[in-house]
């Protein structure tokens, strides 16, 4: 597919961060997100962590996700809440269990969406490589996060090619129809994966030993902040 | 030396053997399947380390046997430049992929440092520096692979089919890049189909067939039969000397399909650690006149929007102001996607059943036959030679044979307008004209086909209209 071709008019980000901290902030947000209860300290840990996210879409300008994903899940967490306050009725226990469902898996999802596409290759690398992890971990890591962007191309692509033969639901069947999507998207994806793994070989990923990467990543204030309120979050759970 | 893949019968390479010294410019050449890409791996180590199978002979590069040594050993003295621009970057921004290979390779930071910056000064690549490669075109994506192997300063720089997605620009700049590191002094060994841009670098031309060498010329052996097309054509092999592409100010007679007033303008796209990218219109076209029945080839550099107006025409992509006119009433969107047929670019995209007769009959009936017979079937697949392949497994096809077979379901899809984009990258002389002589039957058939293409070749081989759209774009 041919992609657009334009002078370079990009605006820079607000402000980017350490990847080490979105690992971080993660790992600390899916722990508290779903161990957290209903009541006092764990409902405003559970908006402490529900904001984070947000505030990691406004650093790289994804301002109008950020708002509906506020949206959502302050309006979940507020029909959570408001329901709690009195006696439940069955529809209500029902409407509250949906409601905390979504405001507990939003956040992750919305967190790791942030982090595939603000974080990059190398950046990754180069972090996870600075905490001493084995490549078994590393490598694997930088490929997947590598092949996001690939996969959603090469499934547009196939979409693309579908709609252009006029393959659709209707004409072909459910069976069908998601078969020659995934084939086709399946052999693109090994055949692309293989390649990928022999240019990376051919240009040394195999050798062990330390690499020294140039990539430039490190603590910000804006880190700061955001590492403060995942202590500030888990804290408020923890004393709740 | 001789090579036979471990899922395959017959020998890949046969009795190869071949000898490059520094400042060497090796090119070499031959049919599809001919070996060429077998021959590469051999020196780059992929062969035996990746690709397994039955190695006989050795393989020796500046005193280092990259079959028995690790590839990483080899990737010290020996640098490789892959076909598909797309498939070859591990990282996602032009700095992280130059410095990947010398980070690797275990350089100090400092030396990284100033190599990637002199890569980006000496490629051309500053301003490109903070962009995302998703949103880098196909030759500077080859351009940025290409500064990431120069990098590592390696002795010798193997090359499979680098030009085979490139516009001519873009192969005009990478002839320029591969002149340098001759003129550096190292050895360089290309693999490619495409001749014209490597006449007057080579010092060698080797040309295989079936596994093993059937010919070798020196440099000017090979620059004296350049002229010579019936040479080369008996060798298998395309033009040197590539056909003008005659004027597009000829006036047309007879029925035409028109296109009006189209201007096509990207959304804003995000970018890992750049942010959103304004892109300009991506083509803007006054008035395009296109004969009804007859092949229209559309030319112009990568980014002069030929993708674009393809999926424009087809209806894949919805219309910002512009009209299609046939014979002056206009067919809108809906009417387009029922009308037009697009074969892609990467056509395994578009192949999707079991064997190449079910792909014939799934688009008979998508086309409204209830009961596809099966002469119909047989009557679609000797028009483009695909009989004895009836059978197969439509990924298990060559490329030229795979072009064909979707220039197949275009003619079974009774679709009256047939666009193809880049039908021939990287098919060989034989493959190229079979494509053309698909073309040709669909036309036959009535279809108004739209070829947008770089291959000059195709062209003169087989359109009876050329269409250049201009660029709107200062990159490549």
């Amino acid at each position: 597919m041919a992609r657009p071709d334009s002078p370079d008019t990009s605006r820079p980000e607000l402000f980017r961060l350490d990847p080490r901290i979105i690992l971080a902030t993660m790992g600390a947000l899916n722990v508290v997100m779903f161990s957290a209860g209903f009541n006092g300290g764990d409902a405003a840990a559970r908006l402490v962590f529900l904001l984070i996210p947000a505030l990691l879409a406004l650093g790289i300008r994804k301002f109008l996700p950020a708002g509906a994903y506020l949206a959502l899940c302050l309006g979940a967490l507020g029909i959570e809440q408001l329901l709690l306050a009195g006696d439940l009725t069955g529809p209500q226990a029902a409407a509250v269990g949906v409601a905390g469902l979504v405001a507990r898996l939003a956040p992750g999802l919305f967190l790791g969406y942030i982090a595939v596409v603000s974080i990059r290759v190398g950046e990754l690398m180069a972090a996870l490589e600075s905490l001493h992890l084995p490549r078994q971990i590393v490598i694997p890591a930088a490929v997947v996060l590598r092949f996001i962007p690939t996969v959603r191309e090469e499934s547009g692509a196939v979409a693309s090619a579908m709609s252009a033969r006029g393959i659709t639901l209707s004409r072909v069947g459910p069976v069908s129809w998601l078969e020659y999507r995934l084939i086709p998207l399946l052999i693109s994806t090994v055949k692309s994966g293989e390649e990928l793994t022999q240019a990376a070989l051919t240009r040394g990923l195999g050798r062990p030993g330390h690499a020294e990467r140039i990539c430039h990543f490190g603590l910000g204030p804006m880190d700061a902040v955001v590492l403060l309120a995942c202590v500030a979050g888990t804290g408020l759970w923890l004393a709740g | 030396m001789s090579f036979r893949y471990a899922a395959s019968a017959t020998p890949a390479l046969s009795d190869f053997s071949l000898k490059v010294a520094p400042g060497e410019f090796v090119v070499l050449t031959g049919p599809s399947g001919c070996g060429k890409t077998t021959a590469t791996r051999l020196f780059n180590g992929l062969i035996p380390h990746f690709h397994e199978g039955e190695l006989a002979g050795s393989v020796e590069v500046n005193g280092l046997t990259p079959a028995t040594q690790q590839i990483w050993e080899t990737a010290l003295t020996v640098g490789s430049v892959f076909q598909n621009p797309r498939s070859q970057f591990f990282t996602t921004d032009p700095v992280s992929e130059i410095s990947f290979g010398c980070e690797n390779l275990g350089f100090p930071a400092q030396v990284t440092t100033r190599r990637v910056e002199r890569a980006l000064r000496d490629f051309h690549l500053e301003p490109l520096r903070q962009r995302s490669i998703f949103a880098l075109s196909g030759g500077e994506k080859q351009r940025v692979a290409c500064a990431a192997v120069a990098a590592t300063e390696p002795r010798m720089y193997v090359l499979d089919e680098p030009s085979a997605n490139l516009d001519s620009a873009a192969t005009g700049r990478l002839r320029e890049i591969m002149a340098q590191w001759k003129a550096e002094g190292a050895a360089v060994i290309v693999a490619e189909h495409r001749l014209g841009h490597l006449a007057d670098l080579a010092d060698r031309l080797v040309v295989l067939d079936e596994g093993r060498i059937v010919a070798e010329y020196s440099g000017d052996q090979f620059r004296a039969m350049a002229n010579d097309d019936d040479a080369l054509t008996a060798l298998g092999l395309r033009r040197v000397a590539l056909p003008s592409i005659p004027p597009a100010n000829t006036p047309l007679q007879g029925p035409i399909l028109e296109v009006r007033d189209l201007t096509y303008r990207y959304s804003r796209r995000h970018v890992p650690g750049v942010g959103a990218q304004r892109q300009e219109p991506a083509l803007r076209l006054e008035r395009l006149s296109l004969p009804k029945g007859r092949i229209t080839a559309l030319v112009g550099t990568n980014g002069s929007g030929k993708t674009t107006l393809a999926r424009w025409m087809a209806g894949l992509s919805p219309s910002s102001g512009g009209q299609l006119l046939d014979e002056g009433r206009e067919v809108n969107r809906r009417q387009r996607r029922r009308r037009t047929f697009l074969v892609l670019q990467d056509v395994n995209h578009q192949l999707v059943t079991e064997s190449v007769a079910d792909e014939i009959e799934m688009t008979l009936r998508l086309a409204g036959a209830e009961s596809p017979r099966q002469t119909e079937r047989e009557r679609i697949l000797a028009a483009v030679d695909l009989e004895a392949e009836r059978d197969r497994h439509p990924m298990a096809l060559s490329g030229g044979q795979k072009q064909r077979l979707a220039v197949a379901t275009a003619l079974a899809s009774a679709r009256e307008i047939v666009i193809l984009d880049e039908p021939t990258s990287g098919l060989d002389l034989g493959h190229m004209c079979q494509v053309a002589r698909a073309l040709r039957r669909l036309a036959a058939a009535g279809r108004t086909v739209v070829v947008a293409t770089h291959d000059t070749e195709l062209i003169s081989l087989c359109a009876d209209h050329v269409v250049a759209l201009a660029d709107h774009s200062p990159r490549d």
